[in-house]
């Protein structure tokens, strides 16, 4: 076999989920539990209801009986368990060409590159400034090379476009420089929400080529407690009534916006997804959907939020036996978001635990990858670690076989008392299953000194360095190119020509 | 006296509003004076409360309480003081910016600030600059504290800020600016003050009152 020598990091690969194949999940929530959080959930939604800020999404829930007293929704029972029959088990959510589409059946578990990030800490200087449309493009990028991910948010904010048509802004940008899956979260209402869905009809090729592989997807987020806004409503409308993929987000704190406790930050969680699942099914049954959920809890220290510690995976293993045991339906768990300000001991600690937690427990989706202090501050060292962080898990959750050639006892008769297994053809035959890091060190400490002290977080630079000046994405036809500036200028003009 | 203003201070260390309150009416019928009790009671109770909550002995939502009941205490207090004595700790108005929904973070800056014995008035959230300007008009605070929790919505704090100039409402008026996207050098570009949470932002609005008093700040109530 001729060899070649690595050069660099090589051409970029297909999208590696978790697990390549099946390995059932983790159940740290039992039945008993998950039936008394559906309850309290639904004896919720009945008696204090959510607060719909749209009179169209209002009308559209009493036809199918609930009861509206002004700007409030109380949901009976027998609505929201219908509703929730409704949403499909399993879906797809496609990526500009088929061999990128995602497959959301509990059995496969993606991570994307987060959102939305509202600094950056420059690659090139260290500093932290605010992000701009050209952070995006290259995180965009890196995204699109690494393997590991599986779509994408908007993971820096353009901050120097205009605020009304921000969102479309970093659509037509997310589309031009990624074939993967294109997930929007900064739309916060129907007007952007339309000129989304107009840019990925551009690159699908139609209304109904994006219905059939929907390469775009939209979540929207409940303002808790308990209150689904205006925009919200107008854009998840938008969403589900040309049949798109359509997620309804809670981001709950616990102690602040959430009960304190881990159970009851699932109760009104579950209580607000469930409510938003109502109305999506409402509008359009069948609509692919998913259960999602970023919760958190107050850091009792400061008020602001931890984004991880015990209590967050908790949550996050609750949230996936809610949704994906006790309901069966496609879910999303907010992972990584470190609380730590610069890639170190702590963002790789908490990183991990929310990833092991979500990706064992089983989760459909998890957001994601490249964000520092509580997911705000972008940092293409983050991201790449996150993304060793993601593999080592996923060998994990991919167990192992046993076999007889796994239990190898064959190479153990040969070998004997004594022998070694260095160069027994069955090591040969399959070392290269064993896990290889490509940024953590493995080195003495004499090379580690002579290097200066390298560790991951240097390889991980390198590593962005290196896709930065290597990998450029498919680009778009000329026409669809064009197209998409033209979308994005009827919008424009449409809020005054900005 | 020491003995009425030592139930008072514990009983806001311990967050208790009702204790508080019947401390403070105690305390004056047994003739100690409102500005004592003030100062000596309820102010004094919430610097230990801040101290221990600068040691991580106490949590945000334990002073939280304790700020209820010093602000239950200082309701009883404020008809009774000085006209200067209650002007003192001085008057705040809050609200989150036009297109913005988010007010938890808001409502806890404002809930320590009441805890520090300023008067707190919260206007809500999505509130447009005018509506804002309006409120400046009529209540004069010493201090504006504006809230956004979305870079799309911080740029509103802007028109805010300008707004007061142009109506000449700048003058004897500090502004706070606060929210997840905001940062020091934003504060800094609008001529504003900054915290980073709601501990630094009761520092601030301290600092600023002091001003005021030194007539560093034009007061123009």
């Amino acid at each position: 076999m001729a060899r070649e020598r690595k050069k660099g990091y090589g051409p970029k690969k297909p999208i590696a989920p978790i697990p390549r194949y099946w390995n059932p999940p983790i159940v740290l929530v039992q039945e008993e539990q998950r039936r008394a959080i559906h309850g309290a959930s639904l004896t919720v939604l009945e008696h204090a209801g959510m607060r719909i800020a749209s009179e169209e999404a209002r009308e559209i829930l009493a036809r199918a009986g609930a009861r509206v007293e002004e700007d409030r929704v109380f949901f009976p029972w027998t609505l929201v368990e219908g509703a929730l029959r409704k949403i499909p088990s399993v879906i797809r959510l496609c990526g500009r060409t088929p061999e990128e589409d995602l497959l959301l059946d509990g059995r496969h578990t993606y991570m994307n590159l987060d959102g939305n990030g509202m600094e950056i800490l420059d690659f090139e200087t260290g500093v932290r400034r605010p992000t701009d449309l050209a952070d995006l493009e290259t995180a965009t990028r890196l995204a699109d090379y690494l393997e590991q991910i599986g779509y994408v948010w908007p993971i820096a904010t353009a901050r120097d476009c205009p605020v009304p048509v921000q969102p479309l802004y970093e659509t037509r940008c997310q589309l031009r420089n990624t074939t993967k899956h294109v997930m929007t979260m900064t739309v916060a209402d129907g007007f952007c929400a339309r000129g989304v869905i107009d840019m990925a009809a551009a690159v699908a090729g139609g209304r109904e080529a994006l219905r059939r592989r929907p390469l775009i997807s939209l979540f929207e987020s409940v303002t808790s407690p308990l209150a689904l806004e205006r925009g919200a409503c107008e854009a998840l409308l938008a969403f589900a009534r040309e049949g798109l993929p359509t997620g309804i987000m809670t981001m709950p704190l616990s102690g602040a916006t959430a009960p304190v406790t881990v159970a009851g930050n699932l109760v009104l969680a579950n209580a607000e997804v469930l409510a938003g699942l109502t109305l999506v099914q409402c509008v359009t049954p069948g609509c692919p959907s998913w259960y999602a959920s970023c919760s958190t809890v107050m850091d009792l220290k400061s008020g602001g939020v931890t984004s991880n510690g015990p209590e967050d995976y908790l949550i996050q293993a609750g949230t996936i036996a809610m949704a994906r045991i006790h309901y069966n339906i496609p879910v999303m768990t907010g992972v990584m978001g470190t609380e730590a300000r610069a890639p170190g001991w702590q963002s790789a600690v908490e990183d991990s635990l929310s990833v092991y937690t979500s990706a064992l427990c089983g989760a459909d989706l998890m957001p994601g990858a490249g964000l520092l202090k509580n997911a705000t501050v972008l940092s293409y060292e983050e991201l790449v670690l996150g993304c060793e962080i993601y593999e080592m898990v996923r060998r994990v959750k991919e167990g192992f076989p046993t076999d007889a050639e796994s239990l190898a006892v064959e190479a153990i008769l040969r070998v004997g008392p004594r022998g070694d297994f260095m160069t027994d053809p069955h090591t040969l035959e399959h070392m290269r299953e064993l896990w290889q890091p490509e940024v953590l060190r493995r080195c003495s400490f004499d090379a580690w000194e002579s290097s200066g002290r390298a560790d991951a977080l240097e390889r991980a630079r390198e590593k962005a360095a290196w896709i930065m000046e290597h990998h450029a994405p498919e680009p778009l036809s000329a026409s669809v190119d064009a197209e998409l500036d033209r979308i994005l200028e009827i919008y424009a003009e449409e809020k005054g020509g900005i | 006296m020491e003995k009425h203003y030592e139930a008072v201070r514990e009983h806001v260390v311990e967050g208790q509003v009702t204790q508080t309150e019947n401390a403070v009416r105690k305390a004056l019928d047994a003739g100690c004076p409102p500005e004592g009790i003030l100062r000596e009671g309820l102010l004094a109770g919430m610097d230990e409360v801040g101290a221990l909550f600068k040691d991580g002995e106490m949590f945000v939502p334990e002073v939280l309480v304790s700020a209820k009941a010093m602000k239950g205490g200082m309701e009883i207090l404020r008809p009774l003081l000085a006209a200067g004595a209650a002007g003192q700790s001085g008057r705040i108005l809050t609200a989150t910016v036009e297109g913005d929904l988010h007010d938890i973070g808001v409502k806890l800056v404002g809930m320590m600030l009441e805890g520090a014995g300023f008067e707190v008035r919260n206007l809500g959230v999505d509130l447009p600059a005018a509506r804002i300007v309006e409120e400046v008009r009529n209540w004069r605070p010493h201090v504006l504290g504006l809230s956004a929790m979305l870079t799309t919505t911080m740029t509103n704090m802007k028109g805010v800020v300008e707004s007061l100039r142009e109506e000449g409402l700048a003058e004897g008026l500090a502004v706070m600016v606060g929210g997840a996207p905001v940062s020091k050098e934003y504060a800094e570009r609008l001529g504003v003050h900054y915290s980073a949470d709601a501990a630094e932002a009761v520092g601030v609005a301290k600092v600023l009152l002091q001003k005021f008093r030194e007539g560093a700040l034009s007061d123009v109530r």
